[in-house]
């Protein structure tokens, strides 16, 4: 068996990543180009015929002039069964491998010296993010069966990398370094002591934290257990000092001005938005003055996002478990980092092309000045 | 102990639920065949380089681009009756 090929995989590859067998790889690249057909097909004929039916059709709804097409049921039935095929086939490779992959972790956590974990079995799961299984993964990101329980870790690694490859993202993208990219540029000279990420997951863009600020010391926090038992010894196997944290966004249990960077990868458009507000008033609250928040996200936020684009947005909600995805769209997040105690001149929106491939980024955030 | 959360039902979205019992089956049997291509072609890439192609060898090959292109291909290929149903295309 063989490591993930590039084309398949736009992360690092580490002592926890599944071996793709043969029979993996060809499942995998089904799926992928599959996923890729479809959304041209979508950004093509689907988007002419939401058009069309937009000229003849005067109702209020976004989603109802191609609800009855035929095109767009062939879509739907391909593109949510493309989805479920995926977890059904990332999943078989990481459970055949799951004895080997434990034994991995075992080890890794026992070596560990560079970075920490701090799990709080006793924390309170939000009610949404208990019943949310994200874009389909089987047990969502809540999942925690036992206390050595890392599945939905490995899955969100091995999904997330070919869900958003199918999408359109480059092999080479990187939302951790498109972040430190646009702080490079937008405030040159910028070096934390001290930075957290917020909805770190699995830790692959934690880990850009540390290669881009190499003195600085590196902490992420996450809501699932299961996802940090993966990514405290993915982080060791990679050399890299990261501190994990089992808490809420909302309510990280770090004192008041101790960071001086706050970042966050596409955690918005996953939460409700009051969580979001709560999110922004304790990314202010754990700044230091002079600290900076940045968030990056899907560019839905777009005040000219075209209707298209906004039924698309419709769709995932109804149709690939992404609750939030459109109460995102709508909500102003430089209104909630105003609201949240930053001055309104200190805040910034912006949109970064991807480094590779045809997508941007959104970013947003505040400097505590 | 939290045995996590499960996707959510998904809308109908054919009036005959036949159609999207067909159009997974479509699916799986285009993912097996994925599968069995890529099992055959290293079969065969090994034989012609005379490797004997045990278990190993055949996880170890990795294809080339041309075998990458092909894929892409015959994916596109299968989804090609697609475009058909496009109220421009006539057959609509
Ligand atoms: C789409 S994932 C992104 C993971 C990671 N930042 C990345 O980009 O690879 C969103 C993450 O946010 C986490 N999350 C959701 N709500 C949260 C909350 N209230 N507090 C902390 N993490 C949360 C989820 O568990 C998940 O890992």
């Amino acid at each position: 068996m063989t490591k993930p090929t590039a084309e398949m995989n736009r992360s690092t590859v580490h002592a926890l990543s599944p071996m793709q067998s043969c029979r993996d790889r060809g499942r995998q690249s089904f799926i992928f180009h599959a996923k890729r057909q479809l959304g041209q097909f979508a950004r093509s004929t689907l988007q002419a015929e939401f058009g069309n039916a937009q000229v003849t059709d005067d109702t209020e709804s976004s989603v109802a002039p191609l609800d009855k097409h035929p095109a767009f049921a062939a879509w739907s039935a391909l593109n949510i069964g493309s989805q479920q095929q995926m977890w059904r086939a990332l999943g078989d490779m990481v459970s055949r491998q799951a004895p080997a992959l434990d034994e991995a972790a075992k080890e890794w956590n026992k070596a560990a010296k560079k970075g920490s974990i701090e799990l709080d079995p006793e924390l309170a799961m939000p009610t949404y993010f208990a019943s949310t299984a994200y874009h389909g993964q089987p047990g969502g990101y809540c999942l925690d069966r036992d206390s050595d329980d890392w599945y939905a870790g490995a899955l969100q690694e091995a999904g997330g990398t070919l869900y958003s490859r199918g999408a359109g993202t480059g092999a080479k993208d990187s939302k951790g370094q498109a972040v430190l990219r646009f702080i490079e540029a937008t405030f040159p000279g910028f070096s934390p002591q001290r930075v957290v990420d917020l909805g770190c997951g699995y830790g692959g863009q934690t880990g850009n934290y540390v290669v881009g600020f190499p003195d600085a010391e590196i902490h992420g926090v996450d809501l699932g257990a299961g996802l940090l038992r993966y990514a405290h010894p993915r982080a060791e196997a990679l050399g890299l000092p990261i501190h994990f944290k089992q808490a809420c966004a909302s309510a990280t249990g770090f004192p008041d001005a101790s960071f001086d960077l706050v970042v966050s990868n596409i955690l918005l458009h996953e939460i409700p938005r009051e969580m979001l507000e709560a999110v922004m008033r304790e990314s202010f609250r754990v700044l230091k003055p002079g600290g900076l928040v940045v968030h990056q996200d899907v560019p839905t936020q777009r005040p000219d996002t075209p209707a298209f684009q906004q039924w698309l947005s419709n769709w995932q909600v109804a149709h690939n478990d992404e609750p939030f995805w459109q109460s995102f769209a709508e909500t102003s997040v430089p209104d909630a980092l105003i609201s949240a105690g930053f001055s309104s001149e200190d805040v910034f929106e912006s949109y970064q092309p991807q480094i590779d491939g045809p997508l941007v980024w959104y970013m947003v955030g505040a400097r505590k000045l | 102990m939290k045995q996590g959360a499960q996707p959510s039902d998904k809308p109908a979205y054919f009036e005959d639920p036949a159609m999207q019992a067909l159009y997974q089956m479509v699916l799986i049997l285009g993912e097996e065949l994925a599968a069995t291509r890529e099992q055959l072609h290293a079969l065969i890439a090994l034989c012609e380089a005379g490797t004997v192609p045990t278990a190993e060898a055949l996880e170890a090959f990795v294809p080339d681009e041309q075998f990458d292109q092909e894929r892409a291909d015959w994916v596109a290929r299968l989804l090609e009756p697609l475009e058909k149903m496009s109220s421009q295309s006539g057959d609509a």
